[in-house]
């Protein structure tokens, strides 16, 4: 079974439930925790795991042969990232931080003129937890780049989310394109949200995501006894979306999180049997 | 020579703007003995444009054939189409097309040194 976390605002504690209920289900079961927050990994902060690099991914850029250009035109006109700039019986300027290594340049032009080049975008890195066995494989972009869904893809490709029992996915804040990857094709999403004003801003987009992607979700209250519960109930109800669960504040979970150590708490062991409940 | 201009308008009398692949139009304007002989404008369609709009604004500079540009601000990406295409770029100064274009011909004008701002970053 494939789980997202994933919750719209950032810190809500997508990452503290995401290695939470990761850690809680690996005492019992073969499972994996995929971080897709490529722009800042940290759940093998969270779990105290060391990470090595198996796999460099790259995006393809455009090299010009000027032997083969007849400055057409061509490339420039028909890239969508406005990356190209073609002035008339110049040869075409490539501007690589602006392409998205689509590739289109090199299909497009009629005399073979364009190749495929690489440059570096970033990472796949795994850990495992020795103790519970717990898989971890993290996408980790470099930055400045902007090509978030290719690492996303990247890692979930190695991830072998068929051998697993459990493949908890690790999404980042938002609901751009980098968060619509992460919850491809996953069977269960769990938006994690706070009832604060921005926390239920957040997770009505999120929910309308979730929706659009024809995707089954219920909503993780987290931090659940402070700020104002009904805000969140209301959207809840608005919505007809159920409450996975919830965790309260307290001060042994933020000393924990401090630390660096995954959550402990009855209410993610509740949560965790109740996963076990929907993979059967 | 010829001179391009990032204008809020199109006429001589137009100020220059602030921006350069957001500016509202280019006027070009032609020169000769130190003097103004003509000018047209041009609307900046890429001024709208989600990503890249100085390299694209650039482009539809550089394909009037210029010689030299007068910007008050210019990006990175804006600012190398010009290098790479050996168009001299010129810090002007508040004020219309016309005293913009006076001064440059009056060679009270000092070149751009290097980029000053990245614009919509995505």
């Amino acid at each position: 079974m494939i789980i997202a976390i994933t919750g719209g605002k950032g810190g809500t504690g997508k990452s503290s439930i995401a290695t939470a209920l990761a850690n809680e289900l690996s005492k019992r079961h073969k499972v994996q925790l995929v971080d897709c927050d490529v722009d800042c990994p940290n759940d093998h902060l969270i779990l105290g795991i060391e990470r090595k690099e198996i796999e460099k991914v790259y995006q393809m850029i455009p090299v010009l042969d000027e032997s083969k250009c007849t400055k057409c035109g061509k490339c420039a006109q028909n890239c969508k990232s406005n990356a190209i700039v073609f002035v008339k019986d110049k040869f075409p300027l490539f501007f690589i931080e602006q392409c998205n290594g689509c590739g289109v340049c090199e299909k497009i032009c009629p005399t073979g003129a364009i190749s495929r080049g690489k440059k570096l975008t970033g990472y796949v890195k795994i850990g495992k937890d020795e103790t519970s066995g717990l898989d971890l494989i993290s996408g980790e972009i470099i930055p400045t780049q902007m090509e978030g869904v290719r690492v996303i893809r990247k890692a979930r490709e190695l991830s072998q989310e068929k051998e697993y029992d459990f493949t908890i996915i690790d999404t980042a804040a938002g609901t751009h394109c980098p968060v619509v990857a992460a919850l491809e094709g996953v069977d269960f999403v769990l938006a994690v949200t706070e009832p604060t004003p921005l926390g239920v801003h957040d997770l009505n987009l999120i929910l309308d995501l979730c929706k659009e992607l024809k995707l089954k979700y219920e909503v993780v209250i987290n931090k659940s006894t402070i700020g104002d519960k009904n805000l969140v109930l209301k959207i809840l109800e608005e919505k007809k979306v159920n409450i996975f669960g919830e965790l309260p504040y307290s001060r042994k979970i933020i000393e924990d999180y401090s630390r660096g150590k995954p959550i402990v708490h009855k209410n993610i062991e509740e949560m965790a049997k109740k996963l076990e409940r929907l993979s059967l | 020579m010829k001179i391009a201009l990032v204008s809020d308008g199109e006429s001589l009398d137009s100020k220059i703007s602030e921006a350069m692949g957001r500016c509202a139009f280019f006027v070009f304007v032609n020169t000769e003995n130190k003097k103004i002989i003509d000018f047209y404008s041009k609307e900046n369609t890429a001024k709208d444009q989600h990503g890249g709009a100085g390299i694209t604004a650039g482009q539809i500079v550089a394909n009037e054939s210029i010689d030299s540009l007068i910007v008050k601000n210019i990006g990175p990406r804006g600012f190398s189409v010009f290098e790479k295409l050996n168009i001299k770029i010129y810090k002007g100064f508040d004020g219309s097309i016309k005293e913009n274009v006076e001064k440059l011909l009056k060679d009270e004008l000092e070149s751009f040194g290097t980029p000053v701002r990245r614009g919509m970053h995505k």
